[in-house]
């Protein structure tokens, strides 16, 4: 009892530690606004763009495009003898089935409005074009209509889009990996400063190295997980608007909560597992900004590739082996349940073995930590750390 | 309390860190561990919070009540300031010493009571919502002796408490241990200031190389180290030094006057005897024994032990 009610005021104060108020909401601000400056960012530069005058030869009357004035002229020779200081550009248009459908530009320079003028001609053009053939109005709409392919997925009674089972997949991954990035950061932070401040002689005459390891465990998870859900958060807020703002449907994935559920235990236990590995490294660094051993620490993202390398066959043999290995189930096998294609034994036994794992690198991270927290100005060879971990003196 | 260490020794390598240590320290008491540095002092103090082992002998506590030995030293019995000591530079003073407090399993109240009234005694109440980095030095190492005591401990150890303090904050810290002494608690601290520690400790363990070379009360352990004694006579008449080294008793006369003179005799001498012999050379106007201090015995001690 003593021991977890020590582990709870650790973790609390690893957890404030870390937990900055101010910071988190000018994070939140920040992204806001990067976020609005990049929906936003194509309205702002057509109303900030001047408009360009191009003259124009041409038997048929152009479209209105945005910043754009057609100046219709008689010739071209005459209208480019003006380019560059009266005209923007000089375009010439043919539109007749005699003369073909196709338009040339001249232009002073290159600029970005010439790149949006071609696409929307083109468009109209080729409209024109059809416009102008023997056909009636059923058979233009079927030439416009692209041709598509498009798979999907058929797994007993739930049919979804293949692109659309790959969000959420897509989604659980990137959160874990955000978790397990700030458990590097943080967890390194924590300790290494706490040796750098000098705060460790003190603090281990009153509590022991598994209240301390397990406390700092809970804290930096805490705080693993609320950077997570703030990212998925940020995620799912941004796609919303980007929906209003497009005038697109409100089209979201529904929620299985037996997906969320599962998902969220796995990257739990996996935190904690890593978390528990980089305390145990951690300690061994006497200096962060000089120790070699700092890319070690990065060893754990490897894991969460691993994820990644699976992603697009998620029923294949290697998917299959990395959601039951145990440094690797976290991040494989919440992508397997939200495929759907795993069943309720295989991920209770993933679960199981990686709980082992966890309490097994949670005991051994123990001793490395109880060995190289008090070492001031030196660290502990490879042969000291690999006999610590694996519990020989 | 009672804190007894009986035969520790500890080795690191190939160095005997302390080498077969024994002293008691009880509840009212100043004990001071003195040395240089390497003397042995710190590993002592380590070994005594917990830290690490004795590799022989044992470092037993009683309680004071009925003397029967604890099976361990709970972290609410004892303060320890490490000589390698700091708190969280970016969390505020209050924010440390809450934590701290929690740790040692005091009542949030209570707590928060006894970090005010040490605050208010260390005249740093209003540091209290700044960030620890922000404090200076000798602030920042009366806030880790705060840390150290607020939690009321019977025991107090601390591992150097006057380095890098200004003359002004070691008479402060000094005024602290002498009210810790008078409540009961049981002070160990380690030190290089002799003449500090000199006008404090009940006890005092010189070290040297890992070993005790004196310990007892400032008297006894005086008595231990004075192997030659200084003094000063002023004769009323001019005298030749030749004439008053050639007495048995007398190792070296410096001639400070004509008529003054200091003398190195052995420690065995009678004073009186000293005195007769010299009124016989001329007559005394003055003849003064000079009390030399802990520092300086202390040097002999240690540059004798080096000589033998």
């Amino acid at each position: 009892m003593k021991h977890w009610r020590q582990v709870i005021r650790i973790g609390g104060f690893e957890f404030r530690r870390f937990f900055k108020w101010k910071q988190e909401l000018f994070s939140l601000v920040l992204i806001g606004a990067l976020f609005g400056v990049t929906a936003g960012w194509g309205v702002l530069k057509t109303a900030l763009e001047e408009t360009h005058t191009v003259a124009v030869v041409a038997p048929v009357t152009l479209p209105e495009l945005a910043n754009i004035k057609w100046q219709p002229v008689s010739d071209t020779t005459t209208a480019l003898t003006e380019l560059g200081e009266n005209y923007s550009g000089v375009l010439r248009v043919s539109a007749s089935p005699e003369e073909g459908y196709g338009a040339e530009l001249w232009a002073a320079n290159s600029s970005g409005w010439q790149d949006r003028m071609q696409a929307q001609l083109q468009a109209w053009l080729q409209q024109q074009k059809l416009e102008a053939l023997p056909l009636d109005a059923s058979q233009i709409a079927l030439l416009n209509d692209p041709v598509r392919v498009s798979i999907t997925v058929q797994r007993g009674e739930e049919e979804t889009s293949r692109s659309a089972s790959k969000v959420i997949p897509m989604l659980i991954l990137v959160s874990i990996m955000v978790g397990v990035f700030g458990s590097f950061g943080l967890m390194m932070t924590a300790i290494t400063q706490e040796k750098q401040q000098r705060v460790t002689e003190q603090l281990l005459t009153i509590i022991r190295p598994p209240e301390w390891i397990d406390g700092k465990i809970l804290g930096i998870t805490l705080h693993c997980l609320k950077s997570m859900a703030t990212v998925l958060l940020i995620i799912v807020l941004v796609s919303l608007l980007m929906m209003v703002i497009e005038g697109r449907p409100l089209d979201f994935p529904s929620i299985n909560w037996t997906v969320l559920g599962s998902t969220t235990v796995f990257a739990i236990v996996g935190l904690v597992m890593i978390n528990a590995l980089m305390a145990g490294f951690a300690a061994t660094i006497d200096d962060p900004n000089h120790s070699g051993r700092t890319a070690m620490m990065l060893i754990p993202a490897l894991f969460v590739g691993a994820g990644f390398g699976v992603m697009d066959n998620l029923q294949g043999i290697l998917a299959q082996i990395l959601s039951w290995f145990p440094l690797t189930s976290f991040a494989v096998m919440p992508l397997r349940i939200a495929d759907g294609s795993v069943s309720w034994w295989e991920v209770l036994g993933s679960l199981l073995l990686l709980l082992l794992m966890t309490y097994t690198i949670r005991s051994a991270a123990i001793r490395l930590f109880s060995m190289g927290i008090t070492m001031y100005g030196k660290e502990p060879s490879w042969r000291m750390m690999g006999r610590a971990f694996i519990g020989r003196r | 309390m009672y804190v007894e260490v009986n035969n520790v020794t500890k080795e690191y390598a190939t160095v005997r860190a302390v080498d077969q240590v024994s002293l008691v320290a009880k509840g009212g008491e100043i004990l001071a561990l003195l040395g240089p540095n390497g003397a042995g002092k710190s590993s002592l103090v380590r070994m005594m919070v917990g830290l690490t082992q004795p590799d022989s002998g044992q470092i037993v506590y009683r309680s004071a009540a009925d003397q029967q030995p604890l099976t361990a030293l709970p972290s609410t019995a004892f303060g320890y300031l490490p000589e390698d000591r700091g708190l969280y530079q970016e969390r505020t003073v209050l924010d440390n010493l809450r934590y701290i407090a929690r740790l040692r399993g005091v009542h949030k109240t209570t707590a928060e009571q006894s970090i005010q009234r040490w605050l208010d005694r260390f005249e740093l109440t209003d540091r209290a919502s700044e960030p620890m980095r922000q404090l200076s030095k000798g602030n920042q190492q009366k806030i880790q002796l705060i840390a150290t005591l607020l939690h009321e401990p019977q025991v107090v150890m601390l591992d150097e408490p006057f380095s890098g303090l200004d003359p002004m904050n070691q008479e402060f810290v000094l005024s602290v241990l002498n009210d810790l002494r008078s409540t009961g608690t049981t002070v160990i601290l380690s030190a290089h200031q002799m003449a500090l520690v000199e006008r404090m400790a009940n006890k005092l363990v010189l070290m040297n190389k890992g070993a005790v070379i004196a310990q007892g009360s400032l008297a006894e352990v005086r008595q231990q180290l004075v192997q030659q004694q200084r003094l000063q006579v002023e004769f009323t008449q001019s005298v030749q030094a030749e004439q008053i080294s050639i007495l048995t008793s007398v190792i070296e006369a410096v001639p400070l006057s004509d008529t003054r003179f200091e003398l190195t005799c052995d420690d065995q001498l009678a004073a009186d005897k000293l005195l007769m012999q010299l009124q016989d050379i001329a007559p005394v106007a003055e003849f003064s024994p000079q009390r030399q201090a802990l520092h300086d015995l202390y040097l002999q001690a240690v540059r004798a032990e080096v000589n033998s």
